[in-house]
């Protein structure tokens, strides 16, 4: 995971892409199959809306703009709220406050959860992996994808999807296509702590620019605020450092909708990059240079929310290619969703514990993560193989005090037993 | 079909493997295109650092 670990974890409405987009075609789908994916795969969801705040008389005029664009998109219910309505439902709020798009359907997920969630599933009905491999080469014989070179052997394959993110200029270019250009921008985000969590109902947006949504606030779904992102190009995909002039442009942006917002409650600073692609709209579609190389690159905002969209999609183009496509009849779509031991009651806890001693040995004592779910971790269908996996399948060491006291030396011998070398890499 | 139970494995690549696709991406849209490939009757389907 790139892109996907580090973002604003926001399902999209989708009032914001130009209609005819690929961007509003596919976030308006995805946000509908989410609802489904959240019933078949147990992500969790949270369905609080959005809203999009009207700070000056100008930005008005851009509200309705917004609702036009919106119904156009097919996007239900959205309404335009007065201030008074808009105070009483976010009392934070600046009170200079005009008024706000208000979009129930938008929603917040934990990114890592849907991906795995995913990921969990396609595993579970057959699809294998690779992990920690790096491509080097897509074969291309007669005009036509090959197979995959990678640092460990060679895949014959007459199909290359490429969705690797900020890589997707790099994976085409290895084909032969050089046409995919994508621009790195760097959005950078404080998390806050779970207190602050109920500081805004809703995702707040300011009015739009014509370069970002702007400085957002919202609630994550286990409870934490966050703000971000500021919108910076960058060079080099592995620059997610954050910078002090980031953290204080994200401050002052969110504290023009939230002015009591302290910082006290801050655990940490976080960088993402967003794959842009030179014309601003999703790329999705056949390579016009390499038959059989599909490209899904481009995904900025609102990827997340397009994804399951973006894969209907791509089967389509597949299919329209003449790839078989018959039904798996051992396909199952519903994945079997677990409790983590802090969501647990009294009741189930003490069952656990009987099934499994290892759940009497916390390892993260702000998250009550244990020693058992770290194990369970390195064994899921997707395992972790290093620390941030872990982090990201657990949330050890997510809470307070972003691991100051997790218990490292228990995730390490937890690894050991279970036969992994777990690599005690950070994020930067 | 596939052979073998329905379980992740590093599929060793030291002699040639064959896929019906390759993903090549492991963040929430290689997941997604994955999980509706999974759908049909295709002998594999790979995507690469699916971990961080």
């Amino acid at each position: 995971m790139g892109t996907s670990k580090a973002n604003s974890g926001i399902l999209h409405a989708g009032f914001d892409a130009a209609p005819g987009t690929k961007k509003a075609l596919f976030n308006v789908r995805g946000n509908v199959l989410y609802r489904q994916l959240e019933a078949e795969l147990g992500i969790r969801l949270k369905w609080i809306g959005s809203l999009v705040v009207a700070l000056e008389h100008d930005n008005l005029r851009v509200l309705e703009e917004l609702l036009c664009r919106g119904k156009e998109n097919g996007v239900p219910r959205l309404e335009i709220l007065s201030r008074d309505g808009l105070l009483d439902r976010e009392p934070n709020l600046a009170h200079g406050v005009l008024g706000a798009l208000w979009s129930p359907t938008a929603g917040i997920v934990s990114p890592f959860d849907a991906t795995l969630a995913l990921a969990e599933n396609a595993v579970h009905n057959g699809v294998k992996v690779l992990l920690e491999q790096e491509v080097e080469q897509v074969l291309v014989e007669q005009g036509r994808v090959a197979g995959v070179v990678t640092d460990r052997g060679i895949i014959e394959t007459p199909y290359v999807i490429n969705a690797a993110g900020v890589h997707a200029g790099s994976v085409a270019a290895l084909a032969g296509d050089e046409s995919i250009a994508i621009t790195l921008r760097k959005g950078e985000y404080l998390l806050f702590d779970t207190s602050r969590g109920d500081c805004v109902r809703s995702v707040l947006f300011p009015t739009p620019t014509k370069v970002s949504k702007g400085i957002v606030i919202g609630p994550t779904v286990h409870g934490n605020l966050f703000i971000g992102p500021n919108a910076l190009d960058v060079a080099c995909p592995d620059d997610v450092g954050t910078t002090a002039g980031g953290m204080s442009e994200i401050i002052e942006g969110a504290r023009k909708l939230i002015p009591n917002l302290g910082l006290g409650s801050v655990i940490t600073q976080f960088a993402g990059l967003r794959a842009v692609a030179a014309h601003d709209d999703f790329i999705i579609g056949p390579s016009s240079f390499v038959r059989g190389l599909i490209h899904a690159g481009g995904i900025q905002s609102p990827g997340l929310t397009a994804a399951p969209a973006i894969a209907e999609a791509v089967v389509e183009i597949l299919r329209d290619d003449g790839l078989s496509l018959t039904p798996n009849p051992r396909f199952v779509p519903v994945r079997q969703s677990r409790l983590s031991f802090k969501e647990q009651n009294y009741t189930t806890r003490q069952r656990s514990f009987r099934l499994n001693p290892l759940h009497g040995r916390i390892v993260c004592r702000c998250e009550t993560v244990t020693e058992a779910e770290i194990v369970e971790a390195i064994h899921v269908p997707c395992p972790a193989h290093t620390l941030d996996a872990v982090k990201v399948r657990t949330r050890a060491g997510m809470g307070r005090c972003q691991g100051g006291v997790l218990r490292s030396a228990r995730v390490s011998a937890a690894s050991k037993r279970v036969g992994h070398a777990t690599k005690f890499r950070t994020q930067g | 079909m596939r052979d073998g139970p329905l379980n992740v494995e590093e599929i060793d690549l030291t002699n040639e493997a064959r896929a019906d696709v390759v993903i090549i991406g492991g963040g929430v849209v290689g997941a997604a295109i994955a999980r509706e490939l999974s759908r049909y009757n295709l002998s594999m389907s790979y995507w690469k650092n699916i971990l961080t």
